[in-house]
């Protein structure tokens, strides 16, 4: 449900505010969520994968991958676009699971009473 | 409960790190770093990157912006051409500006900040040494003076202020989400436009195309070569091809175009004045050894073909225009075509993305095209300052004040860098201490070059895109100053013409072929020609007229001038148009994608007749046999064509390198086809022994020793074809890989008429046929759309490169467009 939640959220806020407001949901959201870290981990990461894999099919699909395959020789990848549209993604994600980790620590009644459950 | 507050603190330590951590990452992700844009902001599908994987246009599109004065009517064809339908011309200019930027902004951007030396601004300090050539070379004080003189023009200053604003139109819309990807790759943002930059716009071709001079080349040529020296640099050739022939410069009698006879009379009394000067004194005079004229073309010097049939030459009875002018091969190309239409006018062909109207093309009456006249319009002085300041120059027997003008250049991630340069009466002080000529340091030298003058182009082909016939036609390009073009003309009533029409100084024999110590103003560019009188011919008996940046006139023109002229396309081309028969439009095809090489027709046999001395082995006896059958045709699975060009370069080191020695990079080789004349010579010329050896070395020595050299060499690229050796490519001007266009599957070459070399080519084919309707073709190496990720980003190289051709909508009304 997280993960939809901020996938949704991003794909509407991002179209309009710049690129790093998906740090910001994704922290928020998992902030609020109450997660384990592992799962804000994993929902910011796939939030935002989902999010990104869409926008990015909307463009490649209708463009015939003539820019991502411009794009991953640009970056060395020699044509595999696909190789290019993974990285991409996972830059992607991997800021949006940072970001949902990042939440849930801050998120503090819930990393406090976790961890000093474990403590006991 | 100190365990519990230990662990709180490590728990907030280490959130607060990873926050930490996670704004550091986004601040490296959203910063430019120096080449590379931020990746976060480049990657991010929503604004960056993948936002121009878009569709650029609908086919129809009605245009109704705040600042046109009526809705405007564009129709896109299936190569994304524009017909653009406007009420008038203020809105059909407006739109054109606005088709430029929308298709070809950064291009636009790019061109005009290398013509004023601005590109260390975005890119940093490894383009400084561009930026100070630029800037010393006075682009900007050219543009600046020619946009004084457009500007008193009403009807070019409102052409200017209706494109300045279509430009700018467009780029008021863009947001960085709808920038053009090379903005987000190079980090920097579009900024508006000026007419100083469509002024800029125009210097730039001025410089591509008459920017190169040969006076520093001969003056040191004619230090170390001595008595040789007039041998190698020649005033002419002895077989030319003048664009202006002597016994065919005859106004031939008008067809139907109306005209007054007063005016006919006018221009066949010039050229009858032409004749009249041509007194035996005269010839005298040319002919004698201080009168010395060039013939060299740059190994890599960029020509252009253009002709024009009459009637009597083609099957239809109608008059065939064609013209390939040979220009870089860049991406996004250096054209774009466009058909504007309004009331008054009705005009198709390629424009310059950076400058209204078009530039080559054709309407209802008439069609026009150029190549480049090689004309040398810059020349060099030495000049004398009091001291290090550059303050006071010593002229016309005193001391003068230099205006000194501080350049000062934007680098990014540095300080300015400071440069200063002296204007003076003899020109703009372009080489001095601080930026010293190579090989001739220690001297200061001030270039006085037309394209520094005010003049108004763009008035030249404001009429001439609305002209009817062929003293419209005259009336038009006798504003076209600089550069130096040679403008061919035909008309659908009949008429075909050739003008080289360019502003010429008045010169004195030699004056301006060497860098030149003078002290008077008196030896400068006293007076100037009348741009009335320059060579042309109408309607020659031959039939056709044509150009291939050739001599202008025969060595019996009294009117001296210099140049950097080649023959070899010339002659080709007259080859083939002299047949005797009857042309059509597939002719003209074939001929612009002629892969004759005419050097290599006359040259090769003359090497190949040594032959029977070779010591042969297998590998080399197939090398000449190859050789020996070859047609000279050099398609793009010749074998032969790299053999014979390794020959000739090897031949052309053992000939020359020996005397040039350490000038060498400074010099260029004589002409190709003043080696053929040393070839071909009964006499034994000295240039042919090696200097460095005791022995004297004769021609066949040398023929002898490169033929082996050239067989070691090929063995190395033996597993090439033609078109693979030569790597024509079309590069994209930020010269990044992935974005160009790497060896293009094309025949030709250099010094052949489909002339595509290594980094430049025919830019735009066009054919015009004056059927009824007209008849009309055209290709250009590209295609419309400057976004690397649009279908019609490279979609016509290859058709190019196959010698296909389109036939252009010549629309008449929007539903003429499917």
């Amino acid at each position: 449900m997280t993960i939809f939640i901020i996938a949704v959220l991003n794909s509407i806020l991002e179209s309009f505010l710049p690129w790093w407001i998906l740090v910001i949901i994704s922290f928020v959201v998992c902030l609020i969520a109450r997660l384990s870290s592992l799962k804000s981990f994993f929902a910011g990461f796939m939030g935002i994968f989902l999010s990104w894999f869409i926008a990015i099919l909307l463009k490649d699909i209708p463009n015939h991958h003539l820019l991502s395959t411009k794009l991953s020789n640009l970056f060395q990848l020699k044509g595999n676009y696909i190789l290019f549209i993974i990285i991409n993604l996972l830059l992607g994600a991997l800021l949006g699971g940072l970001s949902g980790w990042c939440g849930c620590l801050f998120s503090s009644t819930n990393n406090l009473s976790t961890n000093s459950k474990v403590g006991e | 409960m100190n365990e519990y507050i230990c662990r709180f603190t490590l728990i907030s330590l280490k959130k607060f790190f990873l926050l930490f951590v996670l704004v550091l990452i986004v601040y490296c992700l959203n910063r430019n770093w120096s080449g590379m844009p931020g990746l976060g902001k480049f990657l991010d599908p929503y604004h960056g990157c993948w936002q121009n994987a878009k569709s650029e246009t609908e086919p129809k599109v009605i245009y109704s912006m705040k600042p046109l004065l009526k809705p405007v009517e564009v129709r896109f064809d299936d190569r994304l051409v524009p017909h653009v339908f406007a009420k008038n011309s203020h809105d059909l200019i407006f739109i054109q500006g606005f088709l430029h930027a929308k298709f070809r902004l950064w291009q636009m951007d790019m061109t005009t900040r290398l013509a004023s030396g601005r590109l260390s601004e975005i890119v940093g300090s490894k383009t400084l040494s561009i930026d100070r050539e630029m800037r010393r070379k006075g682009m900007v004080y050219g543009a600046e003076n020619s946009l004084k003189t457009m500007e008193a023009d009403q009807e070019s200053k409102q052409t200017l202020e209706a494109y300045c604003d279509g430009v700018n139109y467009f780029i008021q819309s863009l947001r960085y989400k709808s920038y053009p990807l090379e903005y987000k790759l190079m980090g920097f943002e579009p900024e508006l436009w000026t007419n100083l930059k469509t002024s800029l716009m125009i210097k730039f071709m001025a410089d591509k195309l008459s920017g190169r001079t040969q006076d520093f080349e001969l003056t040191l040529a004619r230090k170390i070569l001595g008595d040789q020296f007039n041998i190698l640099y020649p005033e002419h050739l002895d077989e030319e091809y003048p664009v202006i022939p002597e016994n065919d410069n005859i106004i031939g009698t008008h067809s139907n175009d109306k005209i007054d006879l007063k005016n006919i009379e006018e221009i066949s009394f010039k050229s009858k004045n032409f004749n009249r000067v041509k007194t035996q004194d005269n010839i005298k005079e040319m002919t004698s050894s201080n009168n010395i004229e060039s013939h060299n073309e740059p190994k890599n010097g960029i020509g252009s073909n253009n002709w024009a049939l009459d009637g009597t030459k083609t099957q239809s009875g109608k008059p065939i225009l064609c013209n390939d002018p040979h220009l870089p091969l860049n991406l996004p190309a250096i054209w774009y075509e466009n058909q504007l239409v309004s009331p008054d006018l009705n005009v198709y062909g390629v424009s310059l993305p950076g400058a209204p109207q078009v530039v080559i093309g054709f309407n209802d009456s008439i069609a026009w095209g150029f190549t480049n006249g090689y004309r040398d319009v810059k020349d060099f002085y030495t000049i004398q300052f009091k001291d290090k300041s550059k303050k006071e120059y010593f002229f016309d027997g005193q001391y003068l004040p230099s205006k000194l003008k501080i350049e000062s250049i934007k680098i990014k991630g540095e300080n300015d860098f400071l440069d200063t340069v002296a204007y003076t009466k003899l020109g703009i002080v372009m080489y001095d201490d601080s930026y010293p000529k190579k090989g001739f340091e220690g001297q200061n030298f001030a270039m006085n070059w037309m394209a520094h003058k005010g003049s108004d182009e763009l008035k030249a082909l404001t009429n001439l895109n609305r002209s009817k016939n062929y003293n419209e036609y005259i009336n038009s390009i006798k504003y076209f100053h600089c550069p130096h073009q040679n403008i061919v003309f035909a008309s659908a009533s009949g008429d075909i013409a050739m003008w080289s029409q360019g502003l010429f100084a008045n010169k004195k024999q030699g004056q301006g072929r060497f860098v030149e110590e003078i002290n008077h103003t008196d030896q400068l560019w006293t007076n100037m020609l009348s741009v009335e009188n320059n060579p042309h011919e109408l309607n020659p008996k031959r039939g056709f007229v044509m150009s291939a940046n050739q001599v202008n006139t025969s060595h019996n023109d009294p009117i001296y001038y210099n140049g950097i002229f080649s023959e070899e396309r010339a002659k080709r081309i007259t080859n083939m148009l002299s047949e005797k028969k009857k042309f059509n439009v597939q002719d003209m095809m074939i001929m612009q994608n002629d892969k004759y090489w005419q050097n290599a027709s006359e040259i090769l046999p003359l090497i190949l007749s040594y032959s029977n001395l070779y010591d042969l082995n297998k590998t080399s006896n197939t090398i000449l046999q190859e050789l020996k059958t070859w047609n000279y045709v050099a398609t793009t699975e010749s074998r032969a064509a790299i053999m014979y060009d390794i020959w000739f370069n090897i031949l052309e080191r053992k000939i020359y390198d020996d005397e040039f020695g350490k000038y060498l990079p400074s010099l260029n080789y004589p002409n190709e086809r003043v080696t053929l004349q040393l070839l071909q010579s009964k006499n034994e010329s000295i240039i042919f022994d090696n200097i460095l050896t005791t022995q004297r070395e004769t021609k066949a020595n040398i023929i002898l020793q490169s033929f082996s050299e050239m067989v070691t060499e090929y063995e190395k690229v033996k597993h090439k074809t033609w078109y693979q050796y030569k790597n024509t490519s079309a590069e994209h001007l930020s010269k990044i890989p992935a974005f160009s266009v790497p060896t293009i599957k094309i025949g030709g070459g250099h010094g052949i008429v489909n002339a595509a070399s290594a980094k430049d080519g025919p830019s735009w084919r066009m054919i015009v046929h004056f059927t009824n309707p007209i008849e009309a073709y055209g290709i250009y190496p590209g295609g419309e759309s400057g976004n690397i990720a649009s279908p019609h980003y490279i979609n016509m190289i290859d058709d190019w490169a196959n010698g296909k051709y389109y036939r252009l909508n010549f629309a008449h009304q929007p539903n003429d467009i499917p």
